[in-house]
């Protein structure tokens, strides 16, 4: 019996898979050729009805404190400086206090009750506590990695094995763009002061073995926007527009000879380019929004700061970017951690939850889903005057399309060390977002090197239903 | 760590699984050694001419004749120039190249370009570029903060391998197992660097555990896709689902490479970012001459320093006399003052400049009513005294009042440069960059009685800042001394030399020689330190190694198991003692493997046919694609081992068969009917891999410097690009001169920030093994070919060309420009969309001619040109057209 089963599982992986990547016997160079610049995404149709067409990470990098966030432990101002009870730390993995004392350090901001949900916010984020109707709180995170550049690669990508495509890469994959003069996934990055910036790679968007067309682009605060999107110093807007023109005449030309489908594509993508030289550095020019949103944001200009970025979010939201992931690189707060809130909430509160405010104000929230928090969590236990990483339980908070606003999601021990009530693994947080979008994950596969890979893995994971709308 | 199907399946499921994998083993073509078929023979007669060639084409037409079909033309002499040119080099042909062939295509001219192609060191920087992406080359750590490390001559290696025809068995073995080769050579050694191309971390808070076991995991990983074309990986958490591997397989894998001398998670701290040892030392040509030279000079200030001269002879004979008089009167040395900080500009300026001191010290000497010299009483000799401030300096002073002549040696210490000066002669000047400590700087000097004044200046860059000193006064040797109480007359020639060599070593008249050869012999171990290494690999003790269960390195209860090939393919011969990593490439190239040849010549295969004959060129295992012409490539496979694994031969049995010199073009019933090309009846038509793109570009323009191998460069680069790397911040250094026009094979890699045009032609970071690139078309692409300034510096460049070798009229210098680029004259039509381009730019810049000069002022190169401005950068314009061209970006 067990044989069928197994034999049954199989055939319903490769039908699912043959449905979904036709190309997925083929080697990889054919695997979008001829690569039409109009992807519309392999899940085509939708497996069932989207809530939202989108996705806004706000990427908390470094590890949030959850017990300076959005779990509040009491017990643990209790026992604040005395040992960690080893009930809860035995066998698990350790980083950086490996082999130390280990103390409870009590939670360092009071916490209050917010909205008409009356959810538990830590105070210092009372922005956040102004949209906690809106917002869905999980406190029951986990995850497998304890450092931070494994934790983020599987955070994106789902695995720590490099080369894997990140979830941003997925979705487009999946789905397609809805814009014809941006990329379909972009990537924005600012430095706090608050905590050490731990480096970010650029594997943390990368397309891994899809092709580079599904790759994040990444919009720089200084410099061009995005890589080599300026002219060269004496070219014209109108004379990129003459060089253009000349080399789709000339590409055509060619084509009516060597007859290939490829050219049609070049033509289409040098157009493309050329649409998104004008179309980038308007959007990223954020002095053209009205002085009562710059305000909302707490913004005065494109700066390079989270606040600036979480507007710009809102910008490429509304031309159809399908995958905007903003980073915010200070939350590695292995001492000081009470400081380092303090300074990194001025940084984050505000224009978090301006973002969730701006989406509602447009009538953008129902079909936008946004997604805050980092790779890991903090330690309940002191390392100094700050807290190491945590993978067994930190929190996440999802407003949009789709989601329950106003509740809170499973729960950690009484310290906070453990998810031990409907405990969400990062896969589950996955599922969940292609749920969102219309995407069985289970159905969204590529094989590459012998596997079917998917964003979720092929362990157990699920959408988490309880915080469906 | 993943850990697949933890809870979808059960172990049951794997036992029950045991008996099918029995079966797949049993049947699967790439499990039994390649079977030396007999190419068939081919029946119909009216095949076109020259068809077939050789074998290849035998197996290829009989396929075609069972479907019916037949091959397609050959295309223009050109096209073909132009295939083996960019197949085998990675570079365009030159327009004299395809002239020639063009006006003599017979077969021997054929065999001929593909011979001299094959003997040039471009084709094994063209072949060099797919094995690095294979075996993950790159110049980082490719963990966290991605740290630089030296690994460039193990690059180096694998071209002069491909160059050198390295017969592939050997190729495997030096690279798994060169150190454990008997006698290995440096060469052997620098190869088996393979080892040490896995990812690795220096994150803080990382378990070494785990990273070891990560390593490990890399390491089998690669080894069998590169070799085997296995799913290995698919193992590490569970037994494979389809392919005969267990799980203890992937371990006993593993367990070869346990003997590498390695640690979990890298330390900060050692010098000049080489924590990543152990190394090895690569010497080089030009390292040698340097040291060589060096040498010379080293010998030569020796020769004058052991020179007798009569002013020598006199001087020596009256500090003889001085020794044999009344003992020394200790001389009194006055209290230290300080004088500081003084602030500059740069290090070197602040080192350089002069406050006031060098010219004459007045310790009452006031500066807006405040003492300039502060008294230090407390400093005590022979202890490091503390300095304040950042990138300043202090000076210091103190004097020597001298009863009778001495001579005395005197020790300095500083952080960071030092000065020193004598009654106002300068005597010891050293910039450099240090921590203080005892006794970094000595010098002998000669007092007269009297009073003497002592003025060091030390200079800090940042940091630390310190000072150190002391005298030694009884500088004569007890030894020396003893001597020179025997009478001269009585002395021996030993004693006399030997009096003699120590006087040289502390008279004044000597003191420029010394300096000089200090000096050298400092400059010696720097650029004996500043000499390649390489990350060796070295064997040690074996780590245990244990079956992880589901992949988990905490868990310590698995099996302890032993080097071993995974049981599916055999066992390795009984020897004494543990297997070791020269087992197993012996197994990987004995002439019984199944996988290995098929694996290689499927790949070579790939690279001059646009596919493999196993589409899946990473995937040999049930769940690949099974071989098109399962007869080729066995009969290929087997006369590659044949062949005593000539790569060389390999490559041009497939160059000069028909089925390679087939038209790329493919009419459409064609195309629909064989989507995929399947019967290989005609060439493929792909896009130039990324370093291509660029070489091609350096090429037309006459920009490329053609130097092979050394460390890697850094051309141009968008300013920030680095800036989400930490720990330390990185600021990109580009490089100057040649090395921005090199071949991009040498650009450094990083791994988490691969050069961003690079990256958007789908260049991979070489994380891991990559098998096979996308072929992807994007935006991206084009705002790279339209905007990224070596591109706008190649037009320009090419531009001059166009009218330094293309003549005075625009259709000429049009016409010259696609001979360069693309091996062709333009159609009429194409002429004319060129000329109207021209004629608009041209207005353009004749109305401003201020834009005109900031377009040509892009890029580093030599840009005097006779050619008025407009002029020039209308033709730039047209060149900017031809290197975005589709056909400039496809190899046909």
């Amino acid at each position: 019996m067990a044989l069928r089963t197994n034999l049954s599982r199989r055939r319903f992986l490769a039908s699912g898979l043959g449905a979904v990547a036709a190309p997925v016997l083929l080697g990889k160079s054919d695997l979008l050729a001829p690569s039409d610049p109009h992807w519309q995404g392999v899940v085509n149709p939708l497996h069932h009805p989207p809530r939202v067409k989108r996705v806004i990470h706000l990427y908390m990098a470094g590890g949030p404190s959850h017990l300076e966030t959005f779990d509040y432990k009491p017990k643990l101002a209790d026992l604040h400086g005395q040992p960690m009870p080893a009930s809860f730390t035995d066998g698990q993995p350790i980083a950086q206090l490996q082999g130390q004392q280990l103390t409870c350090l009590a939670p360092q901001f009071p916490f209050a009750r917010f909205g008409q949900s009356g959810q538990e916010i830590c105070t210092r984020f009372p922005h956040l506590g102004s949209i906690a109707d809106d917002i869905c709180i999980i406190r029951s995170m986990k995850t497998d990695q304890i450092n931070h550049d494994p934790a983020h690669t599987l955070f994106n990508t789902g695995s720590t094995i490099p080369g894997r495509p990140a979830m941003g890469s997925w979705i487009n994959y999946g789905l397609g763009s809805e814009c014809s003069d941006l990329p379909g996934f972009i990537v924005l990055a600012s430095v706090g002061k608050g905590g050490q910036a731990q480096p970010i790679a650029a594997r943390q968007w990368s397309s891994g073995f899809l092709p580079s067309r599904f790759q994040g682009v990444e919009f720089r605060s200084k410099g061009s926007p995005v890589l080599f999107v300026g002219n060269p110093d004496g070219i014209t807007r109108q004379q990129q527009r003459q060089a253009v023109d000349t080399i789709a005449q000339l590409n055509q030309l060619h084509d009516n000879v060597v007859h290939d489908p490829e050219i049609a594509t070049r033509i289409a993508q040098f157009e493309m380019a050329f649409r998104m030289q004008a179309s980038v550095p308007e959007l990223a020019d954020i002095s053209s929004e009205p002085r009562s949103v710059l305000d909302l944001y707490g913004v005065e200009q494109q700066d390079g700061s989270f606040a600036s970025n979480c507007l710009l979010a809102r910008r490429l939201a509304e031309r159809g970017v399908r995958f905007i992931q903003v980073y915010h690189r200070a939350w590695d707060h292995h001492g000081a951690v009470k400081r380092s809130i303090d300074i990194t909430a001025n940084e984050v509160d505000r224009a978090s939850a301006a973002l969730i405010t701006d989406l509602k104000r447009r009538g953008m929230l129902d079909d936008t889903l946004v997604l805050w928090g980092g790779e890991f969590g903090r330690t309940p236990m002191a390392q100094g005057s700050g807290r190491d990483h945590h993978i067994r339980g930190f929190s996440y908070f999802l407003a949009g399309g789709g989601i329950r606003g106003g509740m809170t999601h499973g729960a950690t021990d009484e310290l906070g060390y453990h998810a031990v009530q409907d405990v969400v693994h990062v896969r589950d947080l996955h599922a969940t977002i292609l749920h969102l979008l219309g995407i069985d994950h289970q159905r969204l596969s590529q094989r590459f090197q012998g596997l079917d890979i998917r964003l979720t893995g092929v362990e157990r994971a699920a959408p988490i239903r309880a915080i469906l709308s | 760590m993943h850990r697949y199907f933890r809870d979808v399946m059960t172990v049951g499921l794997f036992v029950a699984m045991a008996p099918m994998v029995a079966l797949a083993q049993a049947s699967h073509w790439a499990y039994s050694a390649p079977k030396p078929a007999t190419p068939p023979d081919v029946q119909q007669s009216d095949w076109p001419p020259g068809w077939p060639r050789n074998a290849i084409d035998q197996f290829v037409l009989e396929a075609m004749e069972r479907a019916g079909r037949q091959p397609a033309p050959q295309p223009s002499a050109a096209t073909v120039v132009r295939r083996l040119s960019f197949d085998l080099h990675g570079l365009p042909p030159t327009v004299a190249e395809v002239e020639a062939f063009s006006a003599d295509p017979s077969e021997q001219a054929y065999e001929r370009l593909v011979d001299r192609l094959l003997s040039s060191e471009h084709f094994a920087e063209r072949m060099a570029m797919y094995w690095l992406d294979l075996v993950r080359y790159a110049d980082t750590t490719g963990v966290h903060a991605d740290n630089p490390w030296d690994i460039y001559p193990y690059r180096d290696w694998v071209i002069q391998a491909f160059h050198q025809n390295q017969p592939f068995d050997a190729f495997t073995r030096e690279q798994l197992a060169g150190d454990q080769l008997p006698n290995a050579t440096l060469q052997q050694r620098i190869a088996a660097a393979y080892n040490r191309l896995n990812l690795i971390t220096r994150e803080g808070g990382s378990q070494p555990k785990e990273f070891l076991a990560r390593y490990m995991a890399d390491r089998v990983r690669n080894v069998s896709t590169v070799w085997l074309a296995a799913t290995v990986g698919c193992a590490e958490c569970h037994d494979h689902k389809f392919d005969p591997v267990s799980t203890r397989d992937f371990y006993r894998l593993g367990a070869f490479f346990a003997d590498i001398q390695q640690v979990g998670v890298y330390s900060q701290g050692a010098k000049k970012n080489r924590y990543f040892g152990p190394y090895l030392r690569v010497p080089t040509e030009a390292g040698q001459t340097l040291l060589a030279g060096l040498d010379t000079r080293i010998a030569a200030v020796k020769g004058m320093v052991d020179t007798q001269t009569d002013e020598l002879a006199q001087a020596e004979q009256i500090w003889q006399r001085e020794q044999q008089g009344p003992p020394v009167v200790e001389p009194v040395f006055g209290t230290w003052h300080s004088a500081g900080p003084f602030t500059g500009g740069s290090f070197g300026d602040v080192h350089k400049r002069a406050f006031g001191p060098e010219s004459g010290v007045d310790l009452a000497a006031r500066n807006d009513g405040q003492p300039i010299w502060q008294a230090h009483p407390e400093w005590r000799d022979a202890k490091a005294h503390k300095l304040v401030g950042g990138r300043t300096a202090y000076y210091l002073y103190r004097t020597i009042d001298v009863e009778s002549a001495l001579a005395m040696t005197l020790w300095f210490g500083s952080d960071d440069s030092i000065q020193v000066w004598l009654d106002g002669k300068r005597l010891l000047n050293h910039e450099i960059s240090r921590g203080v400590a005892p006794d970094q700087e000595r010098l002998v000097v000669a007092l007269d009685q009297g009073q003497h004044q002592l003025l060091v200046k030390v200079t800090n860059g940042s940091g630390g800042f310190g000072f150190y000193f002391r005298a030694e006064l009884d500088l004569l040797p007890a030894e020396i001394r003893t001597l020179l109480q025997v009478p001269a007359k009585e002395r021996d020639l030993a004693s006399v030399q030997s009096i003699s060599r120590y006087f040289r070593s502390i008279t004044p008249l000597l003191q420029q020689q010394r300096d000089a050869l200090a000096q050298l012999q400092q400059q010696r171990e720097i650029s004996l330190a500043s000499e390649p290494v390489v990350m060796a690999t070295v064997a040690t003790k074996p780590m245990t190694t244990r079956v992880l269960l589901r992949g988990n390195w905490m868990d310590d209860s698995g099996k302890i198991v032993e080097p071993g090939l995974p049981a599916a393919f055999g066992s390795l011969a009984k020897r004494q003692g543990r297997a070791t990593r020269l087992d197993l490439a012996n197994w990987l190239v004995s002439p019984d493997n199944p996988l290995v040849a098929r694996v290689f010549v499927n790949r070579l295969w790939r690279l001059f046919f646009g596919r493999g004959i196993v589409r899946s060129l990473d995937d040999f295992g049930s769940q690949g694609v099974p071989p098109t012409h399962p007869e080729l490539l066995d009969w290929l496979a087997h006369r590659f081992v044949q062949s005593g694994w000539d790569v060389k031969a390999m490559v041009r049995l497939m160059l000069t068969s028909s089925t390679y010199r087939q038209s790329s073009l493919s009419d459409e019933a064609t195309a629909r009917q064989d989507p995929y090309n399947d019967l290989f009846s005609r060439q493929a038509r792909f896009r130039h891999d990324a370093e291509i793109v660029r070489d091609n570009a350096l090429v037309v323009s006459g920009l490329l410097v053609r130097k092979v191998g050394g460390r890697s460069v850094r051309p141009y680069q968008p300013a920030g690009f680095y800036r989400h790397l930490n720990f330390p911040k990185r600021k990109y250094q580009q490089d100057m001169g040649e090395n921005l026009w090199r071949r991009s094979i040498y650009t450094h890699w990083q791994r988490q920030y691969l050069h961003p045009s690079l990256a958007a032609f789908d260049a991979p970071s070489r994380e891991q093994c990559t098998v096979e690139r996308a072929r992807s078309n994007t935006p991206l692409q084009a705002l790279v070919l339209l905007n990224d300034p070596i591109l706008v510096e190649a037009a320009r460049a090419l531009a001059m060309r166009m009218h330094s070798e293309g003549g005075d009229e625009v259709q000429k210098r049009i016409t010259f420009a696609w001979q360069t680029v693309l091996s062709r004259v333009p159609s009429a039509q194409e002429l004319d969309v060129m000329r109207n381009h021209h004629q608009r730019l041209l207005a353009q810049y004749s109305e401003d001619p201020d834009a005109a000069k900031r377009l040509l002022a892009i890029g580093k190169h030599a840009q005097a040109s006779d050619v008025a401005a407009p002029e020039l950068a209308a033709s730039m314009g047209l060149a900017r057209v031809m290197l975005s061209l589709h056909e400039s970006l496809t190899r046909y």
